[in-house]
């Protein structure tokens, strides 16, 4: 006789019904979270992974470690060294700076400006250390010129807490030394 | 009331088969989600582990070239054919020794400093570095092979870099 169903029938299928859509939805957004986050790190490592590339292919085909006068001495934060590009002609630098890699490249007899700095990674990744240390490069010493470099970063992410990613390498000049 | 038994409605079984099917789609979901983010984790351990390796590639040539200035070969002060390690950023020279006495090739890692080295001072990392140098023609050729090996998940990882290096001061 009756169609439909009663209040008390509704009340209940539609608790049900949330209580469930709740938990599914809760876990779909735990899903979505998870995915940004992955997906942020994973650029961050990129990032990462492609300027220490840059930095140690440069370093190793390069010459001229810490040498030129007109940059004075390198730091350990602070390295500068000759490109093999453009003949030779150039000065190359990097550093560290308000937690980005900065790199500078300029004609070999001119000293950097501050507008000469470019940021090398991006505000994603924040680099806590950048190391050089550089052994055997003084001219005519029979030591081949070599550079470690160290950088500690991590990578700052929304959905969670921060990533380590902590590298280390170490590249030798290619050229070989007097 | 037994009227209720004639409703059409959802019997138990068919109750049962939605439930199961909504169950293993969101799980299925959750596992591949949780899958991608272990292959994140699993590439920050191949970058550390692919440079730590070249590292390794790269001191030899080092003192390869070292040699080269003063007309010798590798085979004093390197180790031929055995597992090898080496503390690249403190370098020392005759700083290339078995893994007996280089904490086993297991790297630690210092956190102030950043550096990876066997000083067994610091905590040990995952990974583990093994250099070893063959020659294929004696005074004249090597094959260098850097094996990185860590955990990851409980199961073994590992990354295998090799590098041919000539001896350019001797002409055969």
């Amino acid at each position: 006789m009756k169609k439909g169903f009663t209040l008390a029938e509704m009340i209940v299928a539609l608790g049900v019904f949330s209580v469930a859509i709740t938990i599914a939805l809760a876990g779909f957004v735990n899903i979505l979270d998870m995915q940004k986050r992955a997906d942020a790190i994973r650029t961050a490592y990129d990032s990462l992974d492609f300027v220490m590339e840059i930095m140690s292919r440069e370093i190793r085909t390069g010459t001229e470690y810490c040498i030129s006068s007109f940059q004075g001495p390198c730091s350990p934060s602070f390295f500068h060294f000759t490109p093999a590009s453009n003949s030779g002609e150039n000065t190359a630098a990097y550093r560290i700076n308000n937690n980005r890699i900065e790199i500078a490249v300029m004609p070999k007899l001119q000293s950097i400006q501050a507008s000469d700095w470019i940021a090398f990674t991006p505000l994603e990744v924040k680099i806590n250390n950048l190391k050089f240390k550089v052994t055997g490069n003084s001219l005519n010493d029979s030591i081949q010129p070599m550079v470690t470099i160290i950088i500690q970063a991590e990578a700052t992410v929304k959905q969670g807490a921060n990533v380590q990613l902590n590298l280390q390498t170490t590249v030798t000049q290619r050229e070989i030394d007097s | 009331m037994n009227k209720i038994s004639k409703k059409t409605g959802f019997s138990l079984l068919e109750v049962m088969v939605a439930l199961s099917l909504l169950v293993i789609t969101i799980s299925s979901t959750m596992a591949l989600i949780a899958n991608s983010f272990n292959v994140v984790t699993e590439a920050k351990n191949k970058i550390i582990a692919r440079y730590l390796a070249q590292e390794a590639i790269e001191y030899v040539r080092k003192v390869r070239d070292d040699q080269a200035y003063e007309n010798k070969w590798l085979k004093n002060p390197l180790t031929i054919g055995a597992d090898i390690g080496v503390d690249v950023y403190d370098n020392v020279v005759g700083d290339i020794k078995p893994c007996g006495s280089m904490n086993q090739c297991i790297l630690t890692y210092d956190s102030l400093t950043g550096k990876y080295s066997h000083d067994n001072s610091f905590p040990n990392t995952i990974f583990t570095r093994k250099i070893n140098i063959n020659e294929i023609q004696s005074n004249i050729e090597a094959i260098v092979t850097v094996t990185m090996l860590w955990q990851h998940k409980g199961t073994a990882k590992s990354f295998i870099l090799t590098e041919h290096i000539f001896n350019y001061k001797i002409i055969p």
